[in-house]
């Protein structure tokens, strides 16, 4: 009888998100209600976590409680301690969930909600939360080793110095993109400025609170912070309206960028206490708070999606989704895959479920909910933002995340050029807009923050309406993104510090003690530059940034997703379980096609808004030009030249560099793959093994056993 | 007071606020266990327990050195995107 009541109940389940999929592929009205959106995804992820999961948890894995898990074994009180299941899920979920999930699909928009709504709710069941979990199991199976370790012992050395490179190339990408984000968010803002900025005292006095002043008292801090970040909002209101105070924090682009360097370079040599520990509780906080605020006020006012379902023509006469988006470069074919990377599949998310998380964990079966569940959740952030996006009047939409060099720098010539594109739009409604939420202007604000931002502050102001509401919740949105942002920015200079005296420390043993304060300055100076030196290209150039930046992250970020599976397809074929191993495979082979392709468009696409080797010599040819022409009498027009000069110069090397980065990207999958299929191989035919690691895990110890020993 | 509440309506509303407390107590636990707030009184408990937080002869952190040693374990964890 249980099993009837259970199929109906699956098979109700099925025919719901079946539904909502229908209604949101073959609409044909204006619009269409988010409800629909909601419907799909939980009844798609209702049944990934009771079916697919399943396969992994019982099939390949077959965990088992009686089993004893690192933190038990090992239980040292400090690195591996046995912790509640919601504790670790609360830690797992802090740690994978960023800025991503809200970006990727905000930008990803632009192509129309449902390529970036069908690639985050399959993607996230067949590819993510299944990556999630094989590495969470596996690293619980030996003892919470890295992926960079698994990677050594089950492919072979080749495999681990791969994967220690894609994760410092993705750190310093990362680092660079989202401090773009960051900056695209607070330029001319003095609100935003003003409030973000004082975040930072705020998390020192915590630090003191916390260290010094009553040690270890962290939710009395966090209480603390808080109500001072909120106040924070109100004094960000008054540097906007006092004349001096607005003029003094209107900061340009250029200026916030090299703060933000300075930033991260000192956030990584202080002591953690002082301000990475501080700031990181108080992210945690305002980012869990504001996620749920995020999912009840969506489920509140149910807001229609303005934006089409697929966005394919332009009035220029060019198909939009072949590659003239204003937003990203590229089709939407490999593109939109590559733009969502967190929210459908990540593979920094291997860095976690490989680190902290399989230490902490008290019984096996606890890996399933926390590795798989906790991706769901992300990916419904990620439904979340990209409803934020699309119910904005998609000529909003397109005026925020375009860049100047694509719409102009008024808001008469953006809403011309919008308009152009079949998205009606005025000029005094840009104007309203950017009054409504107290800004100067809310053109070219890349990066997807301010457009989640107007999104949050839409629907929190239909709830909770008065006057200046749109104002207030706008830049608390900003004020939310840009704190956990932040957090990243410092925890990833700090993270990509460690990894680059770890590798130097191979050559010079002494630079490899993180406790020795010069190795540690100059490690923090190298990685804060070089992420630095990405973030300041984007600001220099007018169609850079996140135009140019975010696709080379989504690639950095699924080459990483690849090698995890890769490491994952080993682990699951050495267990003797090669006939489960297409829960790793299929979702590898899509993200080579995908990787490949985009890294392919790349370097030699026709496309030359996509083509960065065609965009150097784009450049190198308006160099020539300009070089050739005659010298200007005038001082300061030869001036002007040689400075527009040096500034083609800059971005014909920029192109190059990201170029480079593409092909050892390409090739970085190409290696570890075919060292994969080498080492799987070898294993069925009784070959010879590259990595080290034996045929079979060795079984652990049950409990019994170890109460006897 | 408490007299004033009929006793029926105490009847009901007495497991409720019960269920309530109980709720609450577990919500403050987990969210202590989470954000580490209660991390030296359950260092100090497995100290007893199992005695294993001695490495070495080290001696028993205080609480001040305990936290610093806490907040620098987690500055080493990755953040994701």
């Amino acid at each position: 009888m249980r099993r009837i009541w259970s199929i109906l109940g699956w098979g109700a389940v099925s025919a719901a998100g079946a539904w909502a999929f229908a209604v949101l592929a073959l609409h044909r009205g204006e619009t269409v209600s988010a409800a629909w959106l909601l419907t799909a995804a939980l009844c798609t992820y209702a049944i990934g976590y009771r079916f697919y999961s399943r396969i992994i948890a019982n099939r390949i894995f077959a965990l088992d409680d009686a089993r004893p898990t690192p933190a038990v074994r090992l239980d040292d009180g400090h690195d591996y301690v046995p912790t509640n299941k919601w504790v670790v899920f609360g830690h797992h979920f802090a740690a994978i969930a960023g800025a991503g999930p809200l970006v990727g699909p905000i930008l990803a928009a632009q192509f129309g909600y449902l390529p970036g709504a069908l690639w985050i709710i399959v993607g996230v069941v067949l590819g993510g939360a299944a990556q999630d979990c094989v590495i969470l199991c596996g690293s619980m199976r030996r003892d919470g080793k890295s992926l960079g370790q698994m990677a050594r012992e089950e492919i072979g050395p080749v495999g681990g110095w791969m994967a220690l490179f894609g994760v410092f190339a993705i750190i310093i990408i990362l680092t660079a993109v989202l401090a773009m984000v960051v900056v695209n968010a607070l330029a001319d803002s003095p609100w935003g400025v003003v409030s973000v900025g004082l975040t930072i005292p705020i998390a020192l006095l915590m630090g003191v609170w916390m260290r010094w002043i009553r040690p270890g008292r962290v939710l009395e801090a966090s209480l603390i912070g808080l109500v001072l970040v909120i106040a924070s909002l109100w004094a960000g209101k008054y540097a906007n309206d006092d004349p001096k105070l607005s003029q003094i924090f209107s900061l340009s682009r250029d200026t916030l960028a090299k703060l933000i360097i300075g930033y991260g370079f000192t956030a990584s040599v202080l002591p953690v206490w002082l301000l990475l520990a501080p700031r990181d509780y108080l992210s945690a906080f305002i980012k869990v708070g504001t996620v749920f605020l995020l999912a009840a006020g969506i489920f509140i006012v149910m807001p229609p999606l303005l934006m089409p379902k697929l966005v394919t023509q332009f009035a220029d006469g060019g198909p939009f989704a072949h590659g003239n988006g204003p937003v990203s470069a590229g089709t939407m074919f490999p593109f939109a895959f590559i733009t969502i990377a967190c929210g459908a599949i990540s593979g920094f998310h291997a860095l976690v479920s490989s680190g902290t998380t399989p230490k902490l964990l008290a019984r096996e079966s606890h890996a399933r909910p926390i590795a798989y569940g906790s991706m769901l959740m992300e990916s419904f952030v990620a439904v979340l933002a990209l409803i934020a996006a699309c119910a904005l009047e998609p000529g909003a939409y397109f005026a925020m995340n375009s860049p100047a060099g694509k719409i102009g720098t008024d808001v008469a010539s953006a809403a011309a050029t919008i308009s152009k594109w079949n998205f009606a739009i005025t000029p005094e409604a840009l104007q309203g807009l950017a009054d409504e939420v107290g800004e100067k202007s809310i053109l070219s604000r890349a990066g997807g923050a301010p457009c989640l931002a107007v999104g949050m502050a839409r629907i929190f102001s239909n709830i909770i309406p008065g006057p200046d509401a749109m104002k207030h919740w706008y830049h608390f949105a900003i004020m939310f993104e840009a704190l956990f942002i932040l957090t990243t920015i410092d925890a990833g200079t700090r993270v990509g510090r460690f990894i680059l005296q770890d590798l130097v420390g191979h050559v010079w043993k002494r630079f490899g003690n993180v406790s020795w304060q010069p190795a540690a300055w100059i490690a923090s100076f190298v990685v804060a530059m070089s992420w630095g030196y990405f973030l300041l290209t984007g600001v220099y150039d007018k169609l850079g940034g996140i135009y140019t930046l975010w696709p080379v992250f989504g690639i950095a970020n699924q080459v990483l997703a690849a090698i995890a599976l890769c490491v994952g397809t080993t682990i699951i074929v050495k267990m003797g379980k090669a006939r489960f191993a297409f829960v790793t495979i299929i979702p590898l082979l899509w993200l080579v096609v995908v990787t490949e392709t985009a890294g392919w468009q790349k370097l030699a696409s026709s496309d030359k808004a996509v083509n960065f080797l065609e965009l150097a010599r784009g450049t190198d040819a308006q160099i020539a030009t300009l070089a050739a022409a005659p010298a200007p009498a005038d001082p300061a027009a030869a001036t002007a030249l040689g400075q527009q000069l040096s500034d083609l110069r800059k971005k014909a090397f920029n192109n190059r560099v990201d170029g480079a980065l593409c092909a050892v990207f390409m090739v970085a999958i190409l290696v570890v793959l075919v060292d994969t299929i080498r080492e799987c191989l070898a294993f069925l035919t009784g070959g010879r093994l590259l990595g080290s690691s034996p045929r079979a895990p060795e079984p652990q110890p049950s409990e019994a056993e170890l109460r006897e020993a | 007071m408490a007299g004033a509440i009929p006793m029926s309506i105490r009847r009901i509303l007495g497991p409720v606020l019960g269920h309530m407390a109980r709720c609450w107590a577990i919500c403050r636990s987990r969210l202590r266990e989470w954000s580490g707030d209660d991390a030296y009184e359950r260092y100090l408990a497995e100290h007893r327990d199992h005695g294993h937080s001695l490495k070495d002869g080290h001696a028993l952190l205080d609480r001040r050195e305990f936290y610093r040693q806490y907040f620098d374990r987690r500055g080493k964890r990755p953040r994701c995107c």
